[in-house]
Parts: C-alpha cells; structure tokens; sequence
C-alpha cells in the first residue's frame, strides 16, 4: 500500500453521466493473508490450502469484501478522489477471484442528482472476461474545501414516504407474481392489487391468507380491461406507487415455424402490449404525484447471444419489454418515475415445467449456488428495489442469475 | 441399438428406419437445442447413465451418441 499516493480532486461538475473511472490491481495470495489478519475472517476456504482443493472452487478464493474494499480506493482515490463523501455501496459477488489474478476495479456515472450534490455509479470488479463483484455507489461530492458533514439523503425525489403504499402486481397470481405479492403484504399497511386472468382460485387463497391483497380480474389482451382496473384502483386508493409487471403467456416450446399465429399473437398481446399499456394507462396516475416505481419483468434471455431453442415469440416479446423499459424511463425519470427491469435467469415455477430437464441441470450447474432461481429471490430483489430505487438507475435492467445461498 | 433408435425417433418425430450413423442436426430440423436436451434426459433416464456438458457439447451425429454410451458400458445390441 503506498500511502503517499495522492488522489484525484473531481469537482462535482466535472464528471459526467456515462464517464467511467478503472485501475488494475493483482490480488496476491499475501492480500488474503492481510485481509485475514485486518478481518478475523480465517475461513478456510480463503486461508487454508488443503480444504479449499476440497471446494467448488478446488483452490483458495479471495474474500469477496476484499475485492468488494476496492471500490472504496475507486471512490476516494479515483472518482472523486479527495471531494468524496461515500454514502453507499451494494455488492453482489459473481464469480471468485483466486490468488494471482489481475482484477479491474471500473466505476461508471450512471446518475448525478445535482440538488445534493450526489452521483450514483455502477461499480464493477472485471476478472477476465467475467464480472466478479458488481454494485452501486452512492457518493456525495463535497466542494474543494468543504467539511464533510452528515449527508441529507432523504431529499432524493424518487424516495416514496413511508406512508400506505400502493402496488399493483399484474400478473399476481403466477409462480413469480405470487411471490413478489405475498413479500409485499408482509407490510402490513400496504395495499397489494394483484391482476389475475383464469386463476381466480389462486388469487382468491392469496387474498384468504393476506387481508391486504387484493385480487383484480383482468384480461391483459385488452386495453379496456387494463384501463378499468387501473382506473378502478386510483378511484379507490387516489394513486398508485409501484406497478410490477410480471405476466406472461405459458410457453410454447415450439420451432418458430410451427408456432400457430395464435399462439405468437397470445405472447405478444400478454406479455409485451400487456406490459406496455400497464405503463401507459398507471403512468399519469404516478407523474401526478410525481413519485412512483416501475419494474418490468424481462428475463436473461435477452442477453443470450443464442437465446434458448422453442421460445421465440417469448423472446421476441421479452425484446418488446426491454425497449419499453428503456424507451420511457428517461421521460418517466423526469416526472419522478423510476423505470427498471429485472432479467433472472430460470426461475423454478410451473413456467418452466416443460423444458427439457438436462437443461436446467446445466442451468444448475453455471450457477454458483448449485440450484436454479427461486420466485423468493425474484421478491427479495424487487422490494430492495422498491425500498431504495435511488440504487438504480433510469431504463436499468438488473441481471439476477444465480440462487441465494 | 433399438432402444436409442426408438427414443430418437420418439423424440425428433423422425420414422426409425430413416435413422443412420450419419442422422445429425444438420439432417433433421426438428433436432434443434431443444430437442437434443430432450433426447439427452431421455437417454439418461433409460440407460441409468449421465453425461457432461462437455460429452453433450461433442456429439455431431448418432455415432457420436453411440459412442458416448459405449463409454458409459451401456452395449450394443
């Protein structure tokens, strides 16, 4: 460590939304033993040769808040360097990273909120071709000179006051929808819509078991139905927070050329035009407000050089959904609405009963957790995003690929 | 092998007797990603055996299948 090292001197002005800031560092297996020593943490995995050949790993692996501390050095060394007042840091930890590798440590400026003077960065650690710990940094940039001093984070303008919230779940009553329904009713004081189209018996034991939700027929192939819900939801609660899409037409599992046109019509009318006039019909109920969230469910098929073989007009409405995201979250940022997405990979429902099973044996397998994707852990993800959506940034699509532990 | 030619033809909806060392992806449209995973979960399940994402990766072609569950000691019969 050289601690002469003088860091950089950005001046809130000076760094604008997209720039990105990286070093390179190598990780000796001596840092582990320091970080071990500074920490207590001697887990053997990190400290102990002969039981990390044992492991997944088959070798020692760094600690991930290790590499997760240099976002730290990105932040009060690199951007800003001297003016930095660090205020938050999420981490997800991808993939390890073993003794010897050579790491990049990238920040990019996602957000500036230049009434406190805050920017938000997409924090990075790159090991090779893969991202091994990725997050969000929250710093305020203080003026040359100015003593740092408690941050006033409450002033951010997507915050929603922690009064009676009001979300829509449309696609309620499915293995994903349901999920994120029942995590949000654990709030008491919320109330929870949730749209279902045949499944009145699910919605109605969701609606028995949380005196909070709410069910709401609605056929999400037409606009009228859409309408009237939304509509009848504002006539009674007088707004509407968050809306979360998360419907979506059964899969078809067959070759582009023998889908029936009834069939690729039924992906697009629910899972993409269903979406769309979601957004479009809750939208204006938000801007009045001027607060409101957005989450969009896409899914890392999007991100599949080869997206997977009989789920095209799937994919070609998760496209739709991903350009929807993108399309209207700067407009919708400028009224106070933030729009995002999520993109997990499987997701162990009834949705994907039908794959083939060696296929989600390898989807197991890529995963570090050894399992696929719950619906859990597509909620616990949504009410972070829901409690904090400053983290996120307008049009972001948050990637979710493996299980938690 | 009458029992790998009875599940390819099951599974790709191809007539068994249409089926040669050489049948590969290339021949038969309905073998796509899909399909291959199938045939390889059916072929796990029937043989009692197990295959890697590396051995899935190599096959071309049905010789290849056969190959792989030689290797596994699953005999030709």
């Amino acid at each position: 460590m050289n601690s002469t090292a003088q860091p950089n001197c950005l001046r809130y002005e000076d760094i604008k939304g997209g720039d990105s800031y990286s070093f390179t560092r190598i990780i000796t297996a001596a840092d582990i033993m320091s970080f071990a020593q500074l920490t207590g943490d001697h887990n053997p995995l990190h400290v102990d040769n002969a039981a990390a050949h044992q492991s997944p790993f088959g070798k020692n692996i760094a600690h991930g808040m290790l590499a997760g501390s240099l976002f730290s050095t990105l932040v009060g060394m690199h951007c800003p360097g001297r003016n930095a007042l660090y205020l938050s840091q999420t981490l997800s930890f991808r993939s390890p990273i073993f003794p010897g590798d050579a790491i990049t440590i990238k920040g990019t400026v996602r957000e500036k909120n230049d009434s406190i003077r805050m920017i938000t960065l997409k924090t990075e650690i790159i090991n090779g071709d893969k991202v091994a710990v990725e997050g969000t940094a929250q710093v305020k940039v203080l003026d040359s000179g100015q003593e740092p001093q408690q941050a006033d984070t409450q002033k951010n303008v997507h915050q929603i006051p922690r009064q009676r919230r009001i979300v829509l779940i449309v696609g309620g009553t499915g293995g994903i929808g349901s999920a994120i329904a029942v995590k949000c009713a654990e709030h008491e004081q919320d109330a929870i819509y949730v749209s279902y189209a045949q499944h009145e018996k699910k919605a109605l034991e969701l609606q028995k078991k949380w005196q909070n939700i709410v069910p709401m027929q609605c056929d999400l192939r037409s606009r009228e139905s859409i309408k009237q819900m939304i509509e009848s939801i504002v006539q009674r609660e007088g707004k509407i927070d968050v809306l979360v899409n998360a419907a979506a037409a059964s899969l078809k599992l067959q070759q582009f050329s023998q889908l029936k046109d009834e069939d690729i019509e039924e992906d697009i009318d629910v899972s993409l035009k269903g979406m769309l006039y979601a957004c479009k019909y809750t939208m204006p109920h938000m801007t009045a407000g001027k607060s409101g969230i957005i989450i969009n469910l896409i899914s890392s098929i999007v991100f599949q050089d080869t997206p997977t073989a009989r789920m095209s007009s799937y994919t070609i409405a998760k496209y739709g959904v991903l350009g929807l995201t993108k399309a209207v979250a700067h407009e919708a940022k400028a009224v106070g609405v933030k729009v995002v997405g999520i993109a997990p990979s499987f997701v162990d429902t009834d949705f994907i009963k039908n794959l083939p099973p060696k296929l989600l044996e390898f989807e197991k397998e890529k995963s570090p957790s050894k399992r696929l994707l719950q619906s859990e852990d597509i909620a616990k993800v949504i009410i972070k995003i829901i409690e904090n959506p400053d983290a996120y940034a307008a049009g972001e699509v948050i990637k979710i690929e493996s299980a938690a532990r | 092998m009458k029992k790998l030619n009875d599940i390819l033809a099951r599974v790709l909806e191809i007539s068994n007797e249409s089926i040669t060392d050489e049948t590969s992806p290339a021949s038969v449209p309905s073998w796509d990603s899909f399909n291959g995973l199938m045939l390889v979960s059916e072929l796990e399940r029937e043989f009692n055996v197990h295959f890697t994402m590396e051995e899935v990766v190599a096959v071309k072609n049905v010789k290849d299948i056969k190959e792989a569950l030689q290797r596994h000691g699953v005999k030709d019969e």
